[in-house]
């Protein structure tokens, strides 16, 4: 294009005038800030004030730092995952069979797969424990066994002659009891009644049930106290799940919808968030952890996969809600599960297939995917339920004949974290963490959809604010205050004053209180004198010191 | 202290008691004392108390505390000698003290008009003051150098040590404390006060520079040398006193017969001789001189200092401006270390004079200044013998040195390359390219000697039975034999007879043979110049990649230097020396000469160039279709029986033949002969172009030999490039449907094609399960516009009927209405909620208030904005989510004090 002066548009300037490095540099830290990143960042220029502009750009600046360290930190994290790749594209890696996997692998893996048969009390549920180390399996038919997986070693077993629904805490049939690793029973709740499902966010110390009643309560079990209590109202509810980035549950229900809960949250205010998500119900729900190296540092529930009744599993992306992608499941999947790299496990009828890259984090467009990665099953087994085993490459199925533990090559994070979770930590490692969570422990009210919005400022107008004040409280009395507490000889309003008069500070209160303190004073020699005329008697009293 | 009355009252008195003044110095006192106030009367008692004695003194003098012992020891011998003579100096010192101030502080103006106030003085109070600062002009100092005044001063200088008089003592150990810790440039109160002081002694002007010098070196030396060096001064000062003491006593009677003569010397002014109305400026003069000298000799009669008061108050003006300024030279340093990001490390790294050079933190590397105990020396000496000094040598720097062996300056020597280079003529430069590209055509032709060499072998070879191509390269030779037949060069008789008989008009032969030669000429050219003959001559170029490729290309960068060398000819300006006459005689001679040696060598280059072509590539030229010219049925022939040999041989040039020969159809079939399976045995020793070709000749070759013809072949390679297609594309076809199929169906894996018609099946009996009724997605969607309105902005009536109006019968329905109150109820508007596009979700928009505890009320100070405060939050500080380096970083405290000897941060250097 040439305008009437002879100079030239260019439509698409050339601006990379920019040397090797330098692009290399910024291809960095856009990675660095993709992987590591804390949000966008401020515009620092426009700031008037010089000292706050020096502040926020050193702050820019460490933001920058911390994305890179962490970035190039990436190089000491050593294992490397990788997945079954078919050589000719004839070749199917769901065609690979167990038997194939175990041959191909080192022995202490091949170790990991193997079968319990315990086809007597009924389909069992399962769950592993956060490092991956112990496994408690329950039967319907109250067969509870816990044991170490790994060597084989049963740490208890017994029998309870109740229908055991959920694990961990056992939920049976009518209280949710708590056993210690040596089958002792402790607590029985017996508040929660019924209780169908349990989930259990180990930062916030909270035991979420979820009973047939519809009720989801939250326990906090480093107190003992029941922390909320939330009515449904949508009846038995189908499932439950936690987000792990935000520890909002998720509750799947016979309606077809999902509903977002939060121990701030109330029956008459509602959930955080309905889905509707299936055309029936909503059979079993599973959130990512996010994969890839941050998920060291952060989980990110990006992605959540739910199967309903309907034969259908759909990907949703649950940060703007938005169905990603949905599949047919030949049967109603009774259970699904996403793995630490994002292989996602479903259960269904006697089958297990494990899907991979049902999404991908950076992409700009979810691709769907046409065949699973593995497959399992098709022997008659009914599975009840499906669950990694963390940081392994080891997926549990709990079903009608026992339970299978299988090996899925790729699946299990390959650098852990042992300041989180540590698989090979010791009795005093153990303990340690221990204390050192109840420490960090968060508030339930921390919990939010958004869990940055701690000390965020509060938008509300100064009317709203004064409109949900509570006008009619009464005000404050400080006298009544004061002389409420004052018992004992170093009173409360002693210790008040004694406080008060080294900050020297003269308000209301303090011009009330020290009235009071002066009448207090004058009762009391009041009293003194009275004593002392009354020692004398009425003769004499009247030669008594005046002070 | 005096009262503030005191100010100008004594000249009134001096000059009322004019006649006095022939009166001894007590009288005077008495005199002064009358006008004085508490202080003055003080000081004049002091001077009246002739008869202290000593241990009267002795107790006066321990109540003012800090006076040092010794002196006032010493000074008690001397004080009934001095007795008499003690008012005066001290007033004296006074006045000069006065008089300094005046200099210095600018309210005062300069007075140096001392011409006009004794004038003045008469009427005016203020000006009294002026009077006794004159008495101490800088001529009477001259006059009274030895006489009188080193007394007063050093008298003073005494006073100020060991009389009662507090201050100066005072101050001074005050001010040598506080400007210990203050560093060495800091003048904190006391000690401009002391200053000030100092500046009064108009005696050692000298002394006085002195100081300011030492406190410029100060500034450099640091604290403790000015703390030495001041205290030098000190003892010098109390030696000077104590010579002066003994000396003093002989001397005394002369001073004081000297000082009653001159003090009764009367006074004289305009007022005393009556003539107030006198305006005669001669006369005024006269009179000024006449005071000057009744000034120089009263110098009893002083004025009165300046109220204590008033003075204290512009020496601390003065102080605190002084403080002020160096308190602001630590400005810098105290912003840069409040903004540094990182944290303070004490001690300090500072490289300045004081402590921090003693910091043991790090050893400094031994060299021969450093070497200070006696190991290190020997071990330096053993070093330096063994030829391992440390120190490494300064290098020399060439010296140039010209003709006559002195050494020249840099600065002349670049000026004689200059003229040097100036000298040089271009043409000489260009003589010298020439010759460079020569010796690249030199080397060139020796090449092709080498390559001739090699035929040779080659032939030897074949000759042997190795290579058995003796027929063919009879072939070739024939071939080129015809072409130099045919070929007329230019510079050949034929040519130059053709040209100059003009035989080209009228005989067609010639004419012909003049356009060949042309023609060749000029395809020739081309060639050299790297041109492509015409569009489809990228297989020519090919031919020529392999053998004579680079040959070519050095040809034709040769021409181009030439070219270049021809242009840059006349493109430079000239200089002035080049524009001279012989200069350009000469450059001419020379550029002819070039002239001549390039066209040498084009010359050669060309007939080379021909010959190359000729030589080697003389088929091809025949072959070419693109010139138009018909061509040889005997050379397709020949070519024919060649490229039969190439088959055998696989040489490329064969090939190039055949290429030449079905040019039309390979140029039509080219697009379509993409890669098949099947040229995977031609060899590849062929470039990338040539392969393709070779591809299409071999497999004309292999129909040649078949039998079918050339157009049947060309369908035929069609067909084979149509069919290579399918293969390609139809599995992937078939792969995608699969897929398709697929995607909408199961991901079963082994038996897909029997399961897929169950499983629409099942998919339709799902949907009219499940989707048909559709029941969920209306209640979902009642339940979310039950949501939505809930939340909207909503009006709400707060009527209260009956509420200032009348109720009841008889009321109208419009009576009624205008009474109606309504308020709006904020919410959220349908459009502005989060779920607005999105039909599945219901996004719940009350806050939900547990989570309030956690927000801030308000922004906090500092920050302008949400985001700004919002974003400063966000980066954590915990090691479970940084690095190490980051979270220690975080964590760092701002000073961080370390082991060793904690220095003074270093005086700010401006």
């Amino acid at each position: 294009m040439e305008t009437n002066n002879g100079a030239r548009v260019v439509d698409e300037a050339r601006t990379s005038l920019i040397p090797k490095h330098d692009r290399e540099k910024r291809r960095r830290e856009k990675e660095a800030q993709r992987d590591y990143g804390r949000g966008r960042r401020v515009n620092t220029k426009t700031i008037k004030d010089k000292k706050l502009r020096r502040n926020l750009q050193a702050l820019e600046s460490k933001y920058k730092e911390a994305a890179l360290k962490a970035k190039d930190a990436e190089i000491l994290l050593e294992g490397t995952s990788g997945y079954l790749e078919p050589e000719t594209e004839l070749e199917r890696t769901y065609k690979v069979r167990q038997d194939e996997i175990q041959d191909s692998v080192a022995i202490a893996t091949a170790q990991k797969r193997f079968d319990l048969t315990l086809n007597e009390l009924g389909p069992y549920v399962f769950d592993y424990s956060r490092n991956g180390r112990d496994l408690l399996l329950g039967g319907r038919k109250g067969h509870i066994a816990s044991m170490d997986w790994r060597q084989g070693k049963l740490n208890c077993e017994f029998q309870v002659n109740e229908i055991v629904r959920d694990y961990m805490a056992i939920a049976q049939k009518k209280n949710v009891y708590i056993y210690d690793g040596a089958g002792v029973e402790l607590h029985c709740l017996n508040q929660h009644r019924e209780v169908s499902h349990l989930e259990f966010l180990p930062y916030h110390f909270l035991l979420v049930t979820l009973g047939a009643s519809g009720h989801l309560k939250y326990q906090d079990v480093s107190t003992g106290q029941l922390v909320s209590e939330i009515a449904t109202k949508l009846g038995p509810p189908a499932s439950l799940a936690q987000n792990p980035y935000n520890a909002v549950c998720f509750s799947g229900h016979n309606n077809g919808q999902i509903q977002l809960w939060s121990p701030s949250c109330s029956s008459s205010n509602g959930p955080l968030v309905k889905l509707l998500a299936h055309k029936g119900p909503v059979r079993s729900m599973s959130i990512d952890r996010g994969s890839g190296m941050q998920m060291l540092t952060k989980a990110e529930g990006r992605y959540m996969v739910s199967t309903g009744q309907d034969c259908k599993m759909a990907v949703w992306d649950i940060r703007q809600f938005r169905v990603v992608n949905e599949y047919f499941t030949r049967q109603p999947a009774s259970s699904v599960a996403i793995s630490d790299r994002g292989i996602t496990a479903v259960g269904w009828g006697t089958r297990t297939t494990m899907w991979q890259g049902l999404f991908t984090k950076h992409a700009a467009e979810q691709t769907k995917v046409q065949s699973p990665y593995l497959t399992w099953g098709g022997e008659g087994r009914r599975v009840e339920r499906v669950k990694w085993c963390p940081l392994e490459d080891v997926l549990g199925i709990g079903h009608d004949e026992g339970f299978s533990s299988i090996i899925v090559p790729g699946a299990g994070e390959p650098n852990m974290d042992v300041t989180e979770v540590n698989p090979f930590e010791t009795v005093k490692e153990r303990q340690d963490s221990e204390v050192r969570s109840l420490l960090n422990k968060l508030q339930p009210e921390m919990i939010a959809l958004d869990p940055t919005f701690i000390g965020n400022l509060d938008l509300r107008s100064e009317e709203q604010r004064q409109a949900e004040r509570d006008l009619d409280a009464k005000p404050v009395d400080v006298e009544a205050e004061i002389r409420k507490k004052a018992r004992g000889k170093n009173s409360a309003l002693r210790r008040y004053l004694r406080k008060q008069r080294a900050k020297n500070i003269i308000d209301e209160k303090r011009l009330k209180v020290d009235e009071m303190w002066k009448e207090q004073q004058q009762q009391q020699r009041e009293q003194q004198k009275k004593e002392k005329e009354a020692d004398l008697g009425p003769a004499l009293a009247r030669f008594a010191k005046k002070d | 202290m005096p009262g503030r009355q005191a100010h100008g009252r004594p000249l009134i008195v001096a000059n009322g008691g004019g006649g006095g003044k022939a009166k001894n110095k007590r009288s005077k006192a008495k005199a002064s004392s009358r006008a004085l106030g508490a202080y003055a009367a003080a000081q004049a008692e002091v001077g009246e108390q002739q008869k202290r004695t000593p241990r009267y003194r002795q107790l006066d003098a321990d109540l003012d505390d800090d006076a040092p012992r010794g002196k006032h020891a010493r000074d008690d011998e001397d004080d009934e000698d001095e007795d008499e003579d003690e008012a005066r100096p001290r007033k004296m010192r006074r006045g000069a003290r006065r008089k300094d101030e005046e200099g210095d502080n600018v309210e005062y103006g300069s007075d140096s008009s001392g011409n006009s106030w004794r004038v003045n003085a008469v009427d005016s109070e203020d000006d009294s003051e002026i009077d006794s600062d004159e008495a101490m002009g800088e001529s009477d100092e001259e006059r009274f150098e030895n006489f009188k005044f080193p007394t007063n001063k050093k008298k003073k200088k005494q006073a100020e040590e060991d009389d009662e008089d507090d201050e100066a003592d005072n101050d001074e150990d005050v001010g040598d404390a506080d400007g210990a810790s203050l560093g060495s440039d800091a003048i904190d109160l006391a000690d401009a006060l002391d200053m000030s002081m100092s500046d009064d002694d108009d005696d050692e002007p000298e002394e006085d520079e002195d100081e300011d010098d030492s406190d410029a070196e100060n500034e450099d030396s640091g604290d403790e040398s000015s703390d030495v060096e001041s205290d030098g001064e000190d003892h010098e000062e109390e030696a000077d006193i104590n010579a002066w003491v003994s000396q003093f006593a002989g001397a005394k009677d002369a001073d004081e017969d000297e000082a009653q003569t001159i003090t009764s010397k009367p006074k004289l002014g305009l007022k005393e001789l009556g003539l107030l109305g006198v305006k005669d400026s001669e006369l005024k003069k006269s009179l000024k001189l006449m005071s000057k000298d009744e000034r120089a000799t009263k110098k009893q009669k002083l004025e009165v200092p300046l109220a204590r008061r008033a003075q204290a108050k512009l020496d601390r003006e003065v102080a605190y401006e002084k403080t002020n300024e160096s308190l602001g030279r630590w400005l810098e340093t105290v912003k840069a270390m409040r903004r540094t990001d990182t944290s303070l490390v004490f001690p300090l790294p500072q490289h300045e004079t004081g402590l921090a050079r003693h910091d043991n933190s790090e050893l400094t590397p031994l060299n021969q200044k450093t070497a200070g105990t006696e190991l290190e020396n020997t071990i330096m000496a053993i070093m330096e013998e063994s030829g391992l000094s440390l120190s490494a040598e300064p290098k020399k720097k060439a010296v140039v040195v010209d003709e006559e062996g002195q050494t020249i300056s840099r600065k002349a020597m670049l000026q004689e390359k200059r003229r040097e280079r100036e000298l040089q003529s271009r043409e000489e430069a260009r003589a010298k390219r020439i010759k460079k590209i020569k010796s690249k055509a030199y080397h060139r032709v020796h090449r092709k000697q080498r390559e001739r060499d090699e035929i040779k072998e080659r032939e030897i070879m074949a000759a042997s039975g190795e290579i058995d191509s003796e027929e063919e390269r009879e072939a070739l030779d024939r071939q080129r034999a015809m072409e130099r037949m045919g070929a007329r060069h230019r510079e050949s008789k034929w040519a130059k007879q053709a040209n100059k008989n003009g035989r080209a008009a009228w005989d067609e032969d010639v004419r012909v043979g003049v356009t060949e030669m042309a023609r060749r000429d000029e395809e020739l050219r081309r060639r050299i110049e790297g041109k492509a003959a015409n569009k489809g001559s990228d297989d020519e170029s090919d031919v020529s990649d392999d053998s004579t490729g680079s040959d070519v290309d050095e040809r034709i960068k040769i021409l181009r230097e030439l070219k270049r060398l021809d242009a840059a000819e006349d493109s430079e300006p000239k200089s002035k020396l080049m524009s001279m006459e012989f200069m350009r005689k000469a450059e001419a001679r020379r550029k002819q000469e070039n002239d001549e040696l390039i066209a040498d060598m084009r010359r050669e280059l060309a007939s080379d160039a021909e010959d190359l072509s000729e030589s080697d590539h003389g088929p091809e030229d025949i072959g070419r279709r693109t010139f138009g010219q018909p061509t040889d049925p005997k050379h397709a022939l020949k070519a024919g029986k060649s490229s039969k040999k190439a088959k055998a041989e696989k040489t490329d040039q064969a090939q190039v033949d055949i290429n030449n020969l079905q040019e039309p159809i390979t140029s039509r079939s080219k697009v379509l002969s993409a890669p098949a399976p099947q040229d995977h045995d031609i060899n590849g020793t062929a470039g990338a172009w040539s392969q393709q070709k070779t591809s299409g000749s071999s497999r004309k070759q292999r129909g040649k030999k078949t039998g079918p013809s050339a157009d049947v072949l060309e369908i035929d390679i069609n067909s084979v490039a149509v069919s290579a297609q399918p293969p390609a594309s139809t599995p992937a076809k078939v792969k995608a449907q699969k897929k398709d199929n697929t995607a909408q169906a199961e991901y079963s894996s082994d038996d897909e094609e029997q399961h897929m018609p169950v499983q629409f099946r099942e998919q339709e009996l799902i949907e009219r399960a499940f989707g048909g009724l559709d029941v969920f997605e209306a209640e979902f969607q009642a339940e979310k516009d039950a949501a939505v309105a809930e939340d909207d902005e909503k009006m709400v009536e707060t009527t209260l009927p009956g509420w200032g109006s009348w109720v009841g019968e008889g009321v109208t329905k419009r009576e009624k209405n205008q009474r109606r109150f309504f308020t709006k109820k904020e919410g959220v508007k349908p459009e502005a909620r989060k779920d607005f596009k999105n039909d599945r979700v219901i996004i719940n928009e009350k806050r939900v208030k547990k989570n309030d505890k956690y927000l801030a009320s308000q922004l906090p100070h500092q920050y302008e904005s949400r985001a700004q405060y919002e974003r400063s939050l966000r980066l954590p500080m915990g090691p479970e989510f940084l690095t190490k380096q980051s979270f220690q970083d975080a964590t760092k405290p701002r000073v961080i004090i370390k082991q060793g000897i904690i220095a003074p941060i270093s005086k700010p250097t401006h």
